[in-house]
């Protein structure tokens, strides 16, 4: 989703009126823009939605002991308006303090590390692909390193990804409506084998491949020389958690998320797919948000130091 | 037991009510939203009323005062007031309350020449010994003077059977001419008045309302709503809120702190880990649990009972130490997250239908948020219809999950 200079103005605009986001992190995030064209936020607006807000994802993630409102999040479409709006907030900011709620030092903005490599102008790190290296170090979230960071990126390629780490199955495998893959229960397995097993439709891997084998170089495991090899090794070793990592790091997920993941049979046709794994994504944001302070997982590690940061950085009056 | 649809076609503020309440969904918590006079309250109660009261002689006079205005049209015989499709569990049970006039006899009056009229029935309702009509008992001890209405009101009732249709109760309307409600089923073609009873005693066992003490209660008399706003009548207002309370035992105010209740769950933990005790040698974690669930929904707060069980002692942790407090001293938002907490897990069963009005009142937003968090944890095998206008609820839940009712323009203007 691209916005034109001016939708990017008008929706960075309407974030910095918004009063809740006053002393607050405000987390940007790719997903649908939210029209709220009006301040009033109500059970009318929140149905009209077409789909679920991806920030109420990680919203769901936040562990129970803090406050759920600690992030305000909000969509600005795709990657790259994401950090375009991460700069135009600043920027509005700056000109007008008197009409903005934002504290500048409270703004910050995750992104999909994806193939491609996005580039960043005037910020600490020139591109996506060098805040994922000093981020995570062998697919390990760097507390050390974070509290610098202020546009963060996805460990794994998409957040999709992390809808498919092994510790879900527990939670698919219990669901009252079963997801599916290919008319089977939803077996993580088959599906990293089918991830493996396309790789080399990817072309978008195929032309940054020599990129994606520096990411997972880690994985001694994995011959990367070629996407052939890199296949065959993978397959070697579906059940290590460090080379499922790898894939995750490189293989397509949202697509599988999207079009893949069906559902177990159910007599209500009002009921659509889409519907269901809103409701299944819920569940996976459970599980992350149930996770111990010394969790390594991603998505809590981030939260963790998000929330960190909440109090550190200074607040306005 | 869970409701799937209700359709209310019009009563008060209600019109052309259809909404769906998908069993499917997880979890089955469902906010309820419209504009403010909407009608969200007036719909919890209806559904509330007519399922709760329906099977119990000694609860239709909340049916009674709900229907007090509603009249069937000119020219017409009987008048919808609402379906319910509910899930039990195996099947989905359809229920229709309707309400049926005079005029509706008229067919009955040509059969056996001789006028019918529901006042038989309403006054004959009213004696001890209408049970002997219902089970079709012969009416031995029937005042002779009684005797004619008995009869009626017996033909009455057969005649409506003949309609598959129970009879719930009478209701005088805003003619002061009477009416009747009754409830049909259509999952079967000749269903027997005991199985609908059946059924409907089984609902009424598992639905419950939950609202705040400062409610108009649609149930009240009218002269008994308007104490709410008269001066110097509050304590009225509150004698009926307190006999409402006794007579229709799944009703709950959740801004009253349940004192009792709580020291019964203590009770109760404490004989478990002794019972315990007794079968293994150890002590149960029972009691431990319960103080530790209330530690945590109140934060720097602490509940535990005082050594005889006669009442609870808050304290509240300080840089200097523990400062005991009353249970006075608790906000608005604590003692209603703890009424809360202690009717749903230690008052109401498992698999009931809970409607709570105004969840998000007097809660912060992010306890407003925790909420469905805490629904799920404490009463996570029922289904909740939640009457709000919060935002904050909505969040936990995808935007299907949200229900409404239709805002007035958008209806009026598709």
């Amino acid at each position: 989703m691209s916005l034109s200079e001016q939708e990017l103005t008008i929706h960075c605009q309407r974030i910095l009126e918004q009063s809740r986001i006053r002393n607050k992190i405000v987390l940007l995030c790719e997903g649908q823009i939210q029209h709220f064209k009006t301040q009033h936020f109500s059970p009318h607006s929140y149905k009209q939605l077409d789909q679920l807000p991806d920030c109420n994802f990680y919203k769901a993630c936040i562990p129970r002991e803090y406050s759920p409102n600690f992030f305000q999040c909000f969509t600005c479409g795709s990657r790259k308006t994401v950090l375009q709006a991460y700069s135009k907030l600043q920027e509005l900011h700056a000109q007008n303090p008197q009409k903005s709620w934002l504290n500048p030092d409270k703004l910050f903005a995750l992104v999909d590390l994806d193939i491609q490599i996005e580039k960043i102008d005037n910020y600490l790190f020139s591109n996506t692909e060098e805040i994922f290296y000093d981020l995570y170090q062998e697919n390990k979230f760097n507390v050390r390193n974070s509290s610098s960071h202020r546009i963060f990126v996805t460990g794994l390629i998409h957040k999709e990804a992390y809808f498919f780490i092994p510790e879900l199955q527990e939670i698919f495998d219990n669901c009252v409506h079963q997801p599916t893959f290919e008319n089977n229960p939803l077996n993580l397995q088959n599906i990293y084998q089918k991830m493996v097993e396309t790789l080399e439709e990817d072309k978008d891997l195929k032309n940054s491949f020599q990129k994606m084998a520096e990411r997972i170089a880690y994985c001694e495991l994995l011959d990367s020389n070629s996407i052939e090899t890199l296949q065959e090794t993978i397959l070697d070793n579906l059940g290590n958690s460090q080379v499922i990592n790898a894939l995750l790091t490189i293989a397509k997920s949202k697509f599988y998320w999207e079009k893949h993941i069906q559902f177990s049979e159910y007599d209500n046709d009002s009921i659509t797919r889409e519907i269901f794994r809103e409701q299944l994504l819920f569940k996976v944001a459970e599980f992350y948000k149930n996770q111990s302070e010394e969790s390594t997982l991603h998505i809590p590690a981030l939260i963790r130091t998000l929330h960190q940061l909440s109090f550190t950085t200074q607040s306005t009056v | 037991m869970h409701i799937q649809r209700i359709q209310v076609p019009n009563f008060r503020v209600l019109q052309n009510v259809d909404i769906t309440f998908e069993k499917e969904f997880m979890p089955r918590i469902f906010p309820l939203g419209s504009e403010n006079g909407g009608g969200k309250s007036t719909l919890l109660q209806l559904v509330f009323i007519l399922l709760h009261c329906s099977a119990h002689e000694n609860r239709k006079e909340y049916i009674q005062n709900l229907l007090e205005d509603f009249d069937v049209p000119e020219g017409e015989t009987t008048r919808e007031l609402a379906k319910f499709e509910i899930w039990d569990g195996e099947k989905t049970v359809e229920l229709a309350f309707s309400v049926c006039n005079d005029d509706f006899l008229n067919d009955l009056s040509k059969v056996y020449n001789e006028e019918f009229s529901f006042v038989d029935l309403a006054i004959v309702s009213l004696s001890k010994k209408f049970e002997y009509i219902k089970n079709n008992q012969e009416m031995v001890d029937v005042d002779p003077s009684m005797r004619k209405r008995f009869m009626a009101a017996k033909r009455i009732l057969e005649y409506l059977q003949n309609y598959g249709l129970l009879f719930i109760t009478y209701y005088s309307d805003s003619l002061s001419e009477y009416n009747i409600l009754v409830c049909s089923t259509s999952n079967h073609n000749k269903k027997e008045d005991s199985d609908i009873e059946s059924m409907l005693l089984e609902i009424s066992s598992q639905v419950h309302l939950a609202a705040p003490s400062s409610h108009v209660y649609l149930f009240f008399t009218q002269k008994n709503r308007q104490a709410l706003f008269v001066q110097n009548a509050w304590n009225e207002y509150i004698n009926q809120l307190l006999k409402a309370k006794e007579k229709l035992p799944n009703f709950f105010i959740h801004n009253f702190l349940l004192v009792d209740a709580l020291l019964k769950t203590f009770q109760y933990a404490r004989d478990k880990d002794f019972k315990q005790a007794i079968e293994t040698n150890n002590y149960g974690n029972y009691y431990i649990n319960v103080l530790k669930d209330l530690s945590y929904l109140l934060g720097n707060k602490k509940i535990t009972p005082s050594p005889e069980l006669d009442r609870i002692i808050v304290k509240q942790e300080t840089p200097q130490g523990e400062m005991e407090l009353g249970p006075e001293d608790l906000s608005h938002g604590e003692i209603k997250k703890l009424s809360i907490y202690v009717w749903l897990k230690y008052i109401i069963g498992e698999n009931a239908i809970v409607l709570v009005d105004e969840i998000e009142n007097t809660l912060h937003p992010d306890w407003q948020y925790q909420m469905v968090d805490n629904l799920k944890e404490w009463g996570p095998n029922n289904q909740y219809i939640l009457a709000t206008h919060s935002y904050d609820v909505c969040q936990a839940l995808t935007p299907a999950h949200v229900k409404e009712l239709e805002p007035k323009l958008l209806k009026n203007n598709p």
